[in-house]
């Protein structure tokens, strides 16, 4: 068996919906023909994968997806197992409702990434657009990794999992949080945790406006921290650096517009 | 059978079925992990009275706890599961808890799991947090020295309970130096604890009394006291009997520590006050597991 390997003609110029190459679903479609046969939406018409899409190797369950832009959408579209590679760049609603498995991303993605994800792990290398780990109810669980910048409401309304930015986060990270984790490595933008319930907000700086419903609760050391990071630490290499990570903090607890059961952790003492 | 001149019985100890679950105490420090430990397995000797045995497994290093401090690992023992949970809920709870700095953790996963912080959360008076990592729920209950961390449940497995031996000596004082010893030895097996005060038992009991409302007794054959009046397994020169009595979360695991508990033993001989080792047992009614000395000794 090898890596089913998916290599676009050419890259589109219009939107280019791929929610049919998931493992679930190329799985039950079987052999290469009958996955050739499969239609995707490219802009307003439906055309066959084989016109697409050069196909190699069999093995449905590890898909890699090649020369991909920004007008590819919906990559991993409820997929609950088995892996996909995005050897480029990937559009909006990456992982969208995704309920298992992983999907990595070597390029950037766009907005909406994650969007209703119920359970899985995403990985994009690059940068991610705005409303990580969103939803109509949130994202539900799993994990979200972006190693490079992530735009405005990451992590809004989110109930469970954790998204994690190495870089910088735009405004209302955390938005209307309901529970869960949001880990932001950079700089953040304006008014992080704004309206959340409950749910943990960690972050490397201050950010860039607080939240006047955001109540410091002093600088503390965190227990709990010493051992988020040393599972943190374990995930894989890119994330040993969390083992160099100390529990000090400055909290803040919010939104006292809510219920004020979240927290705002900005992290003291942490390499830089 | 002699090792180094002192008898080995040709007898056996007699273990019965229990169940068990390891935690894993952390702490600031070494010591005051320790203080938690102390404090949970203080008055857990038997559950002829005490509702659980426990006692401190082995010491944890910071690499090797979830936390990354140093910490401690414990096994706690009951005749039932309900039995264990509900002194698990009451030991961590009192004696953990409210140990400055510590959290605890589960040291054992199985099937079933028994509640932990999924109890002790309500301390937390709707302040407490959940949070899962690696598919594991932690709860972070506020505390006035910050936040007591505790994982959700921890894991429950068939163990065994009763592995013993005893040690016949001319004296108190050179039985106790030589089961000191034996103590030491089997510390260092993983999967089996000595429950009682210092690992010794200096009252071995038997099932039954006269008196109806008292489950155990005094063994009275061997007490040396009693050598006149009694059928006594004491001869003459024996002033002294002391019992170590092992649990372990498997037959293996209490082989181990029985041989090693008396091979330290028997580097003391009879010129050191040592004479005799022997074992207990209720003629094979009490429990399935015999564990006969002279087998594990060859």
């Amino acid at each position: 068996m090898s890596r089913m390997i998916f290599t676009l003609l050419s890259k589109p110029d219009k939107t280019l919906d791929l929610s049919v190459l998931t493992p679930d679903l190329l799985a039950r479609a079987g052999d290469r023909h009958a996955i050739a046969a499969l239609k995707v939406r490219l802009g307003n018409e439906k055309i066959r994968i084989g016109e697409l899409f050069t196909l190699q190797g069999n093995d449905a369950n590890d898909i890699e997806i090649r020369r991909t832009n920004e007008y590819v959408q919906r990559i991993g579209y409820g997929m609950t197992k088995g892996r996909i590679t995005v050897k480029s760049h990937a559009g909006d609603y990456l992982g969208e409702a995704m309920q298992g498995g992983s999907i990595h991303v070597h390029g950037h993605c766009g907005n909406w990434l994650g969007w209703q994800m119920r359970w899985g792990r995403i990985e994009v290398m690059g940068d991610a657009g705005h409303a990580i780990g969103c939803g109509r109810h949130g994202m539900d669980d799993g994990l979200i990794t972006v190693w490079g910048n992530a735009g405005d409401r990451a992590g809004q309304k989110m109930r469970r999992g954790m998204i994690l930015i190495a870089k910088d986060a735009g405004d209302y990270t955390g938005a209307n949080m309901i529970a869960g984790t949001v880990v932001v490595l950079g700089k953040c933008g304006h008014l992080p945790g704004y309206g959340m319930k409950r749910g943990t907000i960690i972050m490397q700086s201050a950010p860039a406006l607080m939240g006047a419903g955001m109540v410091s609760c002093g600088h503390l050391k965190m227990a709990y921290l010493r051992l988020f990071f040393k599972q943190l630490s374990r995930m894989g290499s890119r994330y040993r650096r969390f083992k160099h990570y100390g529990p000090e903090v400055h909290r803040y607890a919010g939104d006292m517009a809510e219920n004020g059961k979240g927290e705002l952790l900005v992290l003291l003492n942490t390499p830089k | 059978m002699k090792i180094n001149g002192i008898v080995i019985d040709d007898t056996f100890a007699e273990g019965f079925p229990m169940q068990a679950t390891r935690i894993i105490i952390t702490a600031m420090s070494l010591q005051w992990a320790y203080r938690a430990a102390n404090s949970l397995t203080g008055f857990a000797s038997s559950v002829i009275a005490c509702g659980c045995e426990s006692d401190i497994e082995c010491e944890l290093k910071p690499a090797e706890t979830p936390d990354g401090r140093p910490g401690l690992a414990v096994l706690i023992f009951a005749m039932s599961k309900t039995q264990l949970a509900d002194q698990l809920t009451r030991r961590v709870g009192q004696s953990v808890m409210t140990t400055a700095t510590s959290a605890c953790f589960a040291g054992i996963r199985s099937n079933t799991m028994l509640p932990l912080g999924k109890n002790l959360r309500y301390f937390g008076d709707g302040y407490q947090i959940a949070k899962v990592l690696a598919g594991i729920r932690y709860w972070r209950i506020p505390v006035m020295h910050g936040e007591f961390l505790c994982e959700e449940s921890t894991g429950v497995v068939p163990a065994i309970g009763g592995g013993n031996f005893m040690v016949m000596a001319r004296t108190s004082r050179q039985g106790l130096l030589a089961c000191e010893k034996a103590v030491k030895a089997i510390s260092n097996i993983p999967g089996a604890v000595t429950t009682f005060p210092g690992g010794i038992v200096g009252s071995g009991s038997k099932v039954g009394s006269k008196y109806t409302f008292l489950p155990a007794s005094t063994n009275e054959a061997f007490c040396p006291t009693l050598k006149g009046q009694v059928d006594s397994m004491l001869t003459e020169e024996i002033g002294s009997v002391l019992e170590i009595v092992i649990d372990g979360m498997s037959e293996a695991a209490i082989k181990a520590a029985i041989k090693a508990g008396v091979e330290a033993v028997c580097q003391y001989g009879p010129e050191k006050g040592i004479y005799r080792i022997s074992a207990g047992n209720y003629g094979g009614k009490l429990g399935p597991y015999h564990f006969h000395l002279r087998d594990i000794l060859t």
